[in-house]
């Protein structure tokens, strides 16, 4: 294999304006092993977490498993097939305060197959000082074997949008 | 052909500068194991070469049972050498535990109904005046239960790592991915 192919950077999306309460990465390629997004931004309204949608599939396809610290407690939690929770995998990606920016790393694997449903594992921390700071990591599934060809982030929360200066980047992970 | 930047030294694929800097050869792929039809009991990486600084394990595991556990070694040491702490959430309450002089280090839980993930970073394997540490991010969903699992293991040897064996009962479709970081 060429050297320097092993991680390849696929997409990259900055938000200029807050107006957008999504961000769709689409026409992945198949011949990677596993997938990567690095967030790096805020919400423009504070307690509203992130969801991830693959495929368009907006039905209660997904659920995921939580674990979350905000310094002063320790908490897991879970969603599933019912309700808003049921149809993407949340994570709690909230508000940012001025420059103090969120990230998230959302890892894919073996996305392209056509046999296992999907999993994703997430770890995410908002270094906000107010009321939704955290260190959290998630492990979502997507209950279809289809191949992963779009990848929808989003912001659910009916008030809220992306914050301008986000920026999301879309990696592959190529394995021998 | 890499370009080298005048003003910070540091490389870029592409002839735009600036742009996001991937050091060719930085993150390799070393070796990928994918279980067939019939399964097996452990996947082994050996002959790892020294030449990266870390190493990381990308495993997408099926198994014959749900929440198991995967056994992680080091150049098929099987004595009491290794220790682990763990942080975890099972969905409705968080938990800890710690193991000390241990024969194996975890890796992974098993999944059968939904495939286990897990990522592995191993760092310094090389360097032979340290032990040995890893961390991992582990998880499993089964849409209703599930865990969500933080690992930090060590192998009180100062030898260099040259061979990880993982060991399960694992299914078909299980992917394992070993990959070495500069």
């Amino acid at each position: 294999m060429p050297a320097g192919m092993t991680y390849t950077p696929l997409a990259k999306t900055t938000i200029n304006s807050a107006t957008a309460s999504s961000v769709v990465f689409s026409s992945i390629p198949s011949n990677y092993t596993d997938l990567i997004i690095v967030v790096s931004g805020k919400n423009t309204a504070s307690g509203y977490g992130w969801g991830l949608q693959y495929n368009s599939d907006t039905a209660a396809n997904y659920s995921w498993t939580m674990l979350e610290g905000s310094g002063t407690a320790v908490t897991s939690m879970r969603g599933g097939s019912t309700g808003l929770t049921g149809q993407s995998i949340y994570f709690a990606y909230n508000q940012g305060i001025s420059d103090l920016l969120s990230y998230a790393t959302v890892s894919i694997q073996n996305y392209s197959n056509t046999t296992t449903n999907k999993s994703a594992l997430i770890r995410q921390n908002n270094p906000s000082s107010t009321t939704y700071p955290g260190l959290s990591a998630v492990v979502g599934i997507w209950r279809n074997t289809a191949a992963i060809n779009s990848i929808t982030l989003m912001v659910p929360g009916a008030g809220t949008t992306i914050a301008s200066g986000t920026t999301l980047t879309l990696y592959g992970i190529l394995a021998a | 052909m890499a370009i080298r930047s005048l003003k910070t030294g540091s490389f870029s694929r592409s002839a735009q500068v600036g742009n996001q800097v991937i050091m060719p050869g930085s993150y390799e792929s070393i070796a990928t194991v994918t279980v067939g039809a019939g399964g097996q009991s452990s996947i082994v990486f050996s002959s790892i070469p020294s030449t990266f600084q870390h190493l990381q394990i990308r495993l997408f595991s099926k198994n014959t049972t749900d929440n198991g556990t995967i056994g992680m070694r080091y150049n098929s040491d099987s004595a009491s050498n290794y220790s682990f702490h763990d942080l975890y959430g099972n969905g409705t309450a968080p938990g800890t535990l710690t193991a000390a002089n241990q024969t194996t280090l975890f890796a992974c839980l098993t999944g059968s109904t939904q495939a286990a993930v897990s990522v592995i970073d191993i760092l310094d394997y090389a360097d032979t005046n340290k032990f040995k540490t890893n961390r991992s991010l582990i998880g499993v969903d089964y849409n209703g239960s599930g865990y969500l699992w933080f690992s930090s293991g060590n192998w009180r040897s100062t030898s260099a790592i040259t061979s990880i064996t993982l060991n399960a009962t694992f299914s078909q479709y299980t992917h394992a991915a070993l990959y070495g970081v500069k």
